[in-house]
Parts: C-alpha cells; sequence; structure tokens
C-alpha cells in the first residue's frame, strides 16, 4: 500500500439550505494523478476551496501527510506543500509573465524591507537565482515563452495563461498539486498539448501528486490514475478511469434520467 | 531611424534641457497672454511627440537609463532654482511642487501599487503639520526629529483608524480614511490647544544652527530663504524617489502588485495580505505625515482649512493626471494642478471644476494617465537574452 498523501473525512460544506459538500470522502495517494469529475455544479470546486482555505468546511476533517490541514488559511496550506490553479485563470494580467510566476516562489524569497529597499547588491544575488529557477521552469512547461518573460500576461492566449499558472504552482516545489478544471476554454489541439504538460510533471517530479477536477471525462482518460465521481456534493464512484465512465450512476450524472 | 536619437542618452539629454528651460521661463513668465501662449505651445509640442512617435522612443530610453534620467531631473530641477534664485514667490511654488510630489509618492505606494483608496491624504499630510506647530513652539526638540515625530503620528493615526478594517476586503478602509478626512478638520477646529479655527504659528527650521528663515547672500547675489527649504525638499524628493524605485523593483513591489490585483491569489501563495497592506500605508503615511510637517514649517503658520477633504481629492486627482502608479506622471500632474492655479489668476477661482474635468477627460480617454507605468523590470539582466542562467 503506498503512502497517503491527503486524506479528507466526511468533509460537509453548506452554504445556508445548499449542500455543496455532502460528508466527502477522499483520499490521495503519493505520486498519483487523481482525476475529480463530476457535472458542473458538483462541488468539485467547492471541495478544492476547502482544500485550500479559501471557504471554511462546515465538518469534516482533512489529513495532509499526517497533519491536520482542516480550516488553515490559504496561506498556512500552502506553507504545508499545497499548490493550485484556478479554474478561471486568476494572473496579474497587468504583470509580467516573469512577475506572475515568481510570485510562487514568495516563501523562500527574504521579504525583510532592509533587504529589499537597501541591499541591492543581496537583493539582486537573490534576483538571479529566483530568474534562473523561472526560466528553469519556462524551459521544460512553455519553452516558446522564453523570449516573453518581460510582457505583460494581459495580451496571452488562454493556453498560455495555464502553462504560467501551472509553472507559478510548481516554482514553491509543493507535494500537492491542485489542477482546477485546466482544460476548460481551450482547443482540442491545446488540450493535447497540456495534457502532454501534465504528464511532463509527472515524469519529471518524483514527490508530486495531483488532482485534476474536470467537468468533462474523455480529456482526463490519458493522465489519471484513478477517478472520484462527485454529484450534488456526493461521491458516487470512485475508480480507474475505465470503471467510473462506465458507472451507471455517472452515467445518469452526465446525460440526466434514465439511459 | 531616426526616431532612435529620442532613445539615447543624448536624446534625452536633448529633451530634458528643453524641459528645464521652458519651466524656468514658464515660472518666470508674469503676464497671462505669455502663460497662455506658453501653455499652447506646450499642448502642441506634446501632442506632434504622441503622433510621430517620439514619445514612445523617449519613455524608452528613459526606461533604458533610468538613473541616467533620474540624475538629468536632478539636474534641471537645481538648475530651474538656480535661474529664480531671488525670487520669494516662484520658489515658494517650486517647493510647495516638490513637497505635492512627495506627498503623492507616499499616496500612490497606498493607492497605486497595493490599491489602497486613502482619501485623507490632506488629513494625515496637517497631522504631520500640526505635530510640527506643537513641538516646535511647545518643546526644544531639534527640528530634525520634529519632522520625523510628525511622519510618526502620520503613521501611528493611520494604524488606529485602518487596522481594524485592512484586514477586511473591498473598500472599507477607504470608506473608513473619507471619515478621518471630513473628521479632521472639525476635530482641529473646535481644539482649542491646537489653535483652533484661527490656526496655530509654526517656528521655522533650524537644523544644526542652520536658520532657513533667512535670506542667503553668496558673492554679492542675494538668494532668497526659501532656498533652504528647497534644498531640504530635494533632499526628501530623492529619498522618496529612491524609496518608491526600490520598492516597485524589489519583492515588496511584486508583492503590493499582487495584492492589489488579486488578493485570493496572493493568499494562495503565502502572501501574509495584511502586513502588506499595513507596509504600504504605513510608509505613505509616513511620507506624508513628514511633508505636512517641513510644510508647516516652511510657512510658519498652519489653519485647518489647509487640510480639507478636497485637498486629499486634488493629491488623489494628481495621481490620476499623471498615470497611476507612475512617478514620472507624479511630478508632471503635480507641477500642472500646482503652478497652473497660481499663474493662471483668471481661472483659480475654477480650479477645482477645471481639474475635476480634467480627471474625466483623462479617464475617459487615456485612463493610463498623462505617463502610464511601465510594466515592471526588476534589474537589467531580467531582459530577454540578458543572464543565461
Amino acid at each position: 500500500m503506498p503512502d497517503r498523501c491527503l486524506q479528507a473525512t466526511a468533509v460537509s460544506k453548506k452554504f445556508d439550505g445548499l449542500v455543496a459538500l455532502d460528508s466527502v470522502n477522499l483520499e490521495i495517494y503519493s505520486r498519483e494523478v487523481l482525476g475529480l469529475i463530476g457535472p458542473n455544479g458538483s462541488g468539485k470546486t467547492t471541495f478544492f476551496n476547502v482544500l485550500t482555505g479559501i471557504q471554511a468546511a462546515t465538518t469534516g476533517k482533512i489529513e495532509f501527510e499526517g497533519r491536520d490541514i482542516t480550516n488553515l488559511s490559504p496561506q498556512r496550506v500552502y506553507r504545508n506543500g499545497i499548490a493550485r490553479t484556478f479554474q478561471r485563470a486568476r494572473l496579474c494580467l497587468e504583470l509580467s509573465v516573469f512577475d506572475n510566476i515568481a510570485i510562487g516562489d514568495h516563501l523562500r524569497l527574504n521579504q525583510g524591507l532592509w533587504h529589499n529597499l537597501f541591499n541591492r547588491t543581496a537583493f539582486r544575488r537573490e534576483f538571479s537565482q529566483c530568474y534562473a529557477r523561472v526560466v528553469r521552469l519556462i524551459d521544460q512547461f512553455a519553452p516558446h515563452m522564453r523570449d516573453q518573460l518581460d510582457k505583460p500576461v494581459a495580451g496571452l492566449p488562454m493556453i498560455d495563461r495555464r502553462r504560467l499558472e501551472i509553472c507559478r504552482a510548481l516554482l514553491g516545489d509543493p507535494r500537492l498539486l491542485l489542477l482546477d478544471e485546466p482544460f476548460a476554454g481551450i482547443t482540442e489541439e491545446e488540450t493535447r498539448q497540456l495534457t502532454d504538460v501534465i504528464i511532463e510533471i509527472r515524469n519529471q517530479k518524483d514527490n508530486l501528486s495531483v488532482i485534476i477536477v474536470e467537468h468533462e471525462m474523455g480529456v482526463i482518460s490519458r493522465i489519471t490514475d484513478r477517478c472520484v465521481a462527485l454529484n450534488f456534493g456526493r461521491k458516487i464512484c470512485e475508480g480507474s478511469y475505465q470503471e467510473v465512465s462506465r458507472n451507471a450512476e455517472v452515467q445518469k450524472a452526465y446525460l440526466g434520467g434514465e439511459l | 531611424m531616426t526616431m532612435a536619437i529620442f532613445s539615447s542618452r543624448f536624446g534625452i539629454f536633448l529633451v530634458a534641457s528643453m524641459v528645464s528651460v521652458y519651466t524656468a521661463l514658464f515660472m518666470h513668465a508674469e503676464s497671462e497672454i505669455l502663460i497662455g501662449i506658453l501653455i499652447f505651445l506646450c499642448a502642441v509640442a506634446w501632442y506632434l511627440a504622441e503622433r510621430s512617435g517620439v514619445s514612445r522612443a523617449l519613455a524608452m530610453g528613459i526606461q533604458e537609463n533610468g538613473l541616467y534620467s533620474n540624475a538629468l531631473f536632478l539636474v534641471g530641477l537645481l538648475g530651474i532654482a538656480a535661474y529664480i534664485h531671488g525670487d520669494h514667490f516662484n520658489l515658494l511654488m517650486l517647493v510647495t511642487v516638490m513637497v505635492f510630489v512627495v506627498s503623492c509618492i507616499g499616496l500612490n505606494i497606498q493607492f497605486g501599487y497595493t490599491g489602497l483608496l486613502n482619501f485623507a491624504g490632506a488629513a494625515f499630510f496637517g497631522a504631520g503639520g500640526y505635530t510640527a506647530a506643537m513641538l516646535t513652539t511647545n518643546t526644544g526638540i531639534p527640528h530634525l526629529l520634529v519632522l520625523f515625530i510628525g511622519g510618526l503620528v502620520a503613521v501611528l493615526i493611520g494604524f488606529v483608524i485602518t487596522l481594524p478594517v485592512l484586514r477586511t476586503r473591498g473598500h472599507y478602509a477607504a470608506v473608513v480614511t473619507i471619515a478621518f478626512s471630513l473628521l479632521f478638520r472639525t476635530l482641529v477646529e473646535v481644539n482649542q490647544a491646537l489653535g483652533g479655527a484661527q490656526g496655530a504659528p509654526v517656528a521655522g527650521l533650524n537644523l544644526f544652527g542652520w536658520d532657513f528663515n533667512s535670506n542667503v547672500e553668496i558673492g554679492g547675489i542675494e538668494i532668497s530663504f526659501y532656498m533652504n527649504y528647497f534644498a531640504l525638499a530635494l533632499v526628501f524628493l530623492v529619498a522618496a524617489m529612491f524609496v518608491s524605485r526600490a520598492i516597485e523593483k524589489s519583492w515588496i513591489g511584486l508583492n503590493l502588485d499582487t495584492v492589489r490585483l488579486d488578493e485570493t491569489a496572493a493568499a494562495c501563495f503565502g502572501l501574509n495580505i495584511t502586513r502588506w497592506k499595513v507596509t504600504a500605508f504605513s510608509i505613505g503615511n509616513f511620507m506624508l505625515g513628514v511633508m505636512g510637517a517641513f510644510f508647516a514649517s516652511m510657512l510658519g503658520f498652519i489653519a485647518p482649512n489647509n487640510f480639507t477633504f478636497g485637498d486629499s481629492l486634488i493629491m488623489l486627482s494628481i495621481i490620476l493626471l499623471g498615470g497611476i502608479g507612475s512617478v514620472p506622471g507624479i511630478i508632471l500632474a503635480a507641477t500642472i494642478v500646482i503652478v497652473l492655479p497660481e499663474k493662471l489668476q483668471s481661472i483659480q477661482e475654477y480650479r477645482f471644476l477645471i481639474f475635476a474635468l480634467g480627471v474625466i477627460l483623462i479617464l475617459l480617454f487615456r485612463p493610463n494617465g498623462l505617463i502610464r507605468r511601465r510594466t515592471r523590470v526588476f534589474c537589467k539582466s531580467s531582459a530577454p537574452g540578458g543572464i543565461n542562467a
């Protein structure tokens, strides 16, 4: 049995009357790529938000590498080694490509006022180390953007923004990476490219687990070891991609009514 | 290409000299007709520079030669001051512009970088001024220390009034500053210890025996005593520009920008949002407070009327006109906003109307301001092909 990386026990989230998550149990093992699927509104993104501390769980417990991380602040969750991307690529459009990635290095960089404002020699040394780390990631996952590091993000197509978000999330060397609908709003060809990127991440990082949220099922068949399906906030099925996609309840959730 | 000359150091030098000469002429001009012609010429030159691509070439050159351009700016400023050395009125106006530039650089760290709208700029400025009034007339604290304490008092007040709301999202902090701005004037008006509605006297600066309020004579040339204040204001201006630039080109600047643009994403990458908001707010208020104390000492007198909500809006409109986040923009806009009504007495009464119109036009047709803020480049080495890691 491989190590458990993350374990969520009976996690519920209620918004007034609406039950967005209904005692979800979920576990992910080290080095695993887990697909979290379900139709729109099934609670996938809410699960990510609860996991990363953006929203508080109503009840339940989340453990990461044996530590209780339930309802920690987003900052503390990140400090524990969990990084994420967002459904609607949350990048700072006015800032350069480099800036957007470099913020992922926040915890490693010296944030002291004196260091930043007056000790420019030390700052420059630190900057070039950070720059080298950013360039290494860009070369791995978005090599065509090597010359665009100083360009603002505003002009970039969605696929490049997703790549940037992934680079930003990876810069802090997380041990769990959460990808929130990375394939939304991009073409089929781009989906193939991004899938390659995720496979590449898998091959390169030997201490990283990944959860991918996706509502279309086909796109994640190539990359997931295991899938969990949610509907109306409840876990309805779990298993390999083939098992989940053939499951009657999952098909019902997607197609509605009887089949 | 012929435009390339404007990106070179020589081109920047040429333009800087022209701007300096123009500004000196403008300050010296007396008749409203001459001033009108000068404004018209400036507008034409600006339009042509925009159309022909000169201003874009120039902006690129300035970005590449940052220190050189800043040095030129200071030389130009010294030149203008030397040109009007004996003229009390114009020198006072020049120093006033510098005081507003430093104050707005402080506000810009709050608003332009971090997105914190501070509607109480004039009140924090006034807090520094009243500190100077109280300390210089009642105690023997060295004046340099008084200026510093003026800054600290502004920081402290800012701390007390906004700390509870800086933790929240959205514009609650802005609402609190509006309230404080409106309250501040009433507060000093009813407080007899602070001089009430009549105001309070402030002692002129005296640093280590150097009396700022006496005229200087060098080699038979009479120099206005405002030159003393100019010298000190120059030190503050250089310091503020240095700090602002250092913030922008460091991780702090990146943090502040990220907090402004996306708090959720910032939190998910470990940024302590409150810490950065408080940092930016305090640095800005410190600059405002020090400038208030300095300005009050120079005028020798302060009254509640100088620190109204309207004055706070003027400060913010300088930032909007110049370009949010842009220090060169602030310098240009502060000059326009301070100098124009002084020079054109006929618009004096309508100046609020004119500035409001200016801000609306800018927001409609040039939302990035007169001189927009450039995308950050940390060091030259971050340019493509710079360092090969």
